[in-house]
């Protein structure tokens, strides 16, 4: 069966935006094909556009394809319409490189940005033709991998992949022994096998300078989500907000150096010709040498029109003289994440960020020639009051009044408002997310008083975030609800106009749990978690600890900035 | 001293299959690849001074495409042609570089007429389908496989006849009216005047080749599905499928563009 013959002849021309599944961009590597050779495919379980949007996507393409004994190929979840054919004509979904068929690869690996990217992982392995169990699947199958930050709770997925990789740490679920009590919580995780540990650790990279970085990324022919250079200036982030994953997952703080930051951005742009440099990480401003990387940069490269950004700015740390640096060339959104209404439920979550900074920060920007900010609010978040909810309301208005004051007009409000998700590896894995009604009317409430012409409101869909929620918690006897959800036809969860709650509903009621047991319940202080076999190097005490004094409303200083709060990464 | 250079290009194999709009980002990466010294403009959002004749519609391919850059200075065109060819992507090809005078008209101005070429793929029953492919025996008859009237019709020569018959009729129609996409919504819109020529040139093993050349200008630059989707369907029963478009070329006042 040849896959490029039919995908050309008759397959491109029926679907939206065939340039999703030609590949051949500029980068791209074909290796040539070698017996011995283990063939990967790297799957990314979403569309083509927001794949190519991830850079540790792109780190792995390049060190699978640098080694000899190895390739890597990539497949994305096809659109609905292509999903279709590709049905109708029994073709499996293939490589972008050389059109393989999924499964003929000798390892299927699936990045997880998330946890409603879940039913999609299903739909490839059925589309690339693969048994979805494990124990289903035979020898010439390939084995099937994870990794990624939704790994970091697998169970959920755990009847499907083969093995998930944590870090660099490798799990395989098949090795441990779940049970649970009646009032179903888990009541121990057992290792099967000898070799097997209790406790798999996450690895990490200690030197971010002699970390590989592709300096070849891939240039897509299509716009992709974040079409630009992406510059990793440095992992984790040691901020400490009480409900952010990523922030506890990805300790302790690795810089790299502004010499080979510069070096890198050099050698990137001479082979990829962007015309824009992304600073990422967790929290850009946080950077040590922030102000000499940003004139640096920008000095190297505005002969060429090749601009500077930052991702997101954090109240505290953005400098109106750094906001002018960015605009010398290119003209970026400004966004702040107030991320909470009051002070008092800023000290809740951690938030290190004082109102009048806000308001300080933002005049500086609108001085400068800015007429568009952009506000991040979660609401839901533990303790939370009506007066909170208030608060977002009388912060948003400040904002407005003061864009009149200094502009002498209307300024642009960009609000984008998400739902609080508890997480595991936080301090808030032991809380309940709020209940769907409240969380609505919460929305509505903040809708009807910001309704306004100079002001774009982007809401969460409750009942995705809620689906979220119980995914991020759940054990692995929700692979089973997974299973069901997908002959019920649930793909594209992340996606609001395909996202099929009741199909959900209907597969928790015909597996008998209960959506509100893993999203709506506190879960006790003793509890074991399904992730209490899987460590990200941050203590469960220490994590207590954190919620023992958020609900006090106690701050944690930045461990860079104090001293070391035994967090337990170090 | 800056100079203004008009280039012709091809885009074709996997790059027909993005729009305009992304070309327009993948040519200016491969010009900043390739380190060519194009007049940035000013403003918040600094871009490269290219101005690039009618788009292609997506799905078309062509070797016959135009675009007009502004350099910062004079460069050797060889090289430029060369050092841009270097790093583009698979599907984008320099085909011929010539400078122009600064004061040049546009190439949305001058271009008037685009030829393409369109391959039709004869639609036939499954069955058929079959038959043709591994020849006919005696048992198909048999097994009411092909029916009489079906092989009646075989002959090559017959079908192109009757495709050129379908043509004359179809372009001595006064009004040839179709539903244009549009980012606004569908708009109807009257495209006889737009269709300078049909022919339909040859049919061999069910391919039929079809020549069809369309005005561009102020009315727009229409997308020759459009005629080929009314004309097939003013056929009747002979059947159709497009299986490639080519724009072959895109003429100034009926000439060349470079």
């Amino acid at each position: 069966m040849n896959i490029k013959k039919i995908l050309f002849a008759e397959l491109l021309d029926k679907v939206e935006k065939p340039g999703r599944y030609t590949g051949k961009e500029y980068n791209e590597i074909i290796k040539k094909e070698d017996k011995s050779m283990i063939k990967v495919a790297l799957v990314f379980p979403d569309l083509y556009e927001i794949g190519m949007s991830y850079l540790g996507f792109k780190i792995l393409y390049e060190i699978i394809n640098q080694r000899e004994d190895a390739l890597a190929e990539r497949v994305f979840s096809p659109a609905v319409d292509m999903d279709k054919l590709l049905r109708e004509q029994e073709l499996p979904i293939f490589s972008l490189e050389t059109y393989r068929s999924l499964n003929s690869f000798d390892l299927v690996g699936f990045t997880l940005q998330h946890e409603l990217c879940f039913s999609n992982v299903l739909n490839l392995l059925e589309l690339g033709q693969i048994p979805l169990r494990k124990e289903e699947r035979k020898e010439k199958d390939p084995l099937v991998m994870a990794g990624g930050p939704a790994a970091f709770n697998p169970e959920p997925l755990s009847p499907f992949i083969d093995l998930f990789v944590i870090g660099e740490g490798v799990y395989v679920p098949s090795f441990y022994e779940v049970d649970y009590w009646a009032d179903g919580r888990i009541k121990s995780i057992t290792p099967r096998e000898k070799e097997a540990p209790p406790l798999v650790r996450k690895r990490l990279i200690t030197n971010l300078d002699q970390a590989p970085f592709p300096p070849f990324p891939l240039v897509p022919n299509l716009e992709v989500v974040h079409d630009r250079i992406t510059l990793e200036i440095f992992r984790g982030c040691t901020r400490g907000c009480r409900f952010c994953q990523a922030g506890m997952i990805y300790r302790p703080v690795r810089e790299r150096s502004v010499e080979n930051l510069i070096k890198l951005a050099e050698e990137i742009l001479a082979h990829t010709g962007y015309e824009e440099i992304s600073l990422s990480s967790l929290s850009s401003t946080d950077y040590s040498q922030i102000e000499e990387l940003i004139t640096k940069l920008v000095d190297r490269f505005k002969e060429k029109g090749v601009g500077v950004s930052l991702p997101s700015l954090r109240i505290d740390a953005f400098s109106v003289s750094l906001a002018q640096q960015i605009q010398r060339v290119r003209k970026t959104g400004l966004t702040f994440a107030p991320e909470v209404g009051t002070q008092r439920l800023r000290e809740v979550i951690n938030k290190k960020v004082q109102e009048e900074d806000l308001y300080t920060s933002i005049q500086a920007a609108l001085k400068g020639g800015w007429r568009r900010v952009k506000l991040y609010f979660m609401i839901g978040l533990p303790t939370e009051t009506e007066e909170d909810i208030e608060g977002i309301v009388r912060l948003v208005n400040k904002v407005d009044q003061l864009g009149r004051e200094v502009t002498g007009k209307k300024i642009g409000i960009n609000i984008s408002v998400s739902a609080f998700v508890p997480k595991a590896h936080t301090p808030f894995q032991w809380e309940a997310q709020e209940g769907i009604d409240v969380l609505e009317q919460k929305l509505n409430y903040l809708n009807k008083r910001l309704k306004r012409r100079n002001i774009s409101f982007s809401y969460p869909d409750i009942e995705r975030s809620y689906l979220e929620a119980v995914f991020a918690r759940g054990d692995r006897r929700l692979g089973e609800v997974l299973e069901k959800a997908h002959y019920l036809g649930c793909k594209f969860d992340a996606w609001r106009e395909q996202f099929k709650f009741r199909a959900w509903q209907e597969a928790f009621k015909e597996s008998g749990l209960s959506m509100e047991f893993y999203a709506h319940r506190e879960r006790r202080d003793e509890e074991i978690f399904p992730w209490e076999h899987i460590s990200s190097g941050v203590k469960k005490e220490y994590l207590f600890e954190e919620k023992k004094k958020a609900l006090r409303g106690e701050m944690t200083p930045d461990c860079r900035l104090a001293s070391c709060n035994s967090c337990g990464v170090c | 001293m800056e100079k203004l250079v008009r280039i012709k290009y091809s885009k074709d194999g996997p790059l027909q299959y993005i729009s305009h709009l992304n070309l327009v980002q993948v040519f200016s990466r491969t010009l900043r690849r390739a380190d060519i010294p194009v007049v940035i403009s000013g403003g918040f959002n600094p871009r490269f001074k290219i101005s690039f004749g009618p788009p292609l519609p997506l799905g078309i391919s062509s070797n016959s495409e135009y675009l007009d850059l502004k350099l910062k200075e004079a460069v050797n065109l060889g090289e430029l042609k060369e050092k841009i060819n270097q790093v583009s992507p698979l599907g984008l090809k320099i085909i011929k570089a010539r400078e122009i005078p600064l004061n040049s008209e546009s190439l949305t101005k001058i271009i008037d007429s685009a030829a393409y070429l369109i391959i039709l793929k004869r639609k036939l029953n499954k069955d058929l389908e079959e038959v043709s492919k591994r020849g006919f025996r005696e048992e198909d008859f048999h097994q009411n496989k092909i029916k009489e009237e079906n092989l009646g019709e075989i002959s090559p020569e017959e079908v192109l006849e009757k495709a050129r018959g379908n043509i004359r009729d179809f372009l001595s129609l006064k009004e040839i009216r179709v539903e244009k996409q549009t980012p606004k919504g569908t708009k109807n819109i009257d495209t006889r005047p737009l269709i300078l020529k049909m022919e339909a040139q040859r049919y061999k093993d069910q391919i039929l080749k079809l020549e069809l050349w369309l005005s561009i200008g102020p009315a727009g630059n229409l997308n020759p599905r459009y005629v080929i989707g009314s004309w097939l369907s003013s056929c009747g029963d002979y059947d159709f499928d497009i299986r490639q478009i080519y724009r072959k070329g895109l003429y100034a006042r009926g000439k060349a563009v470079i």
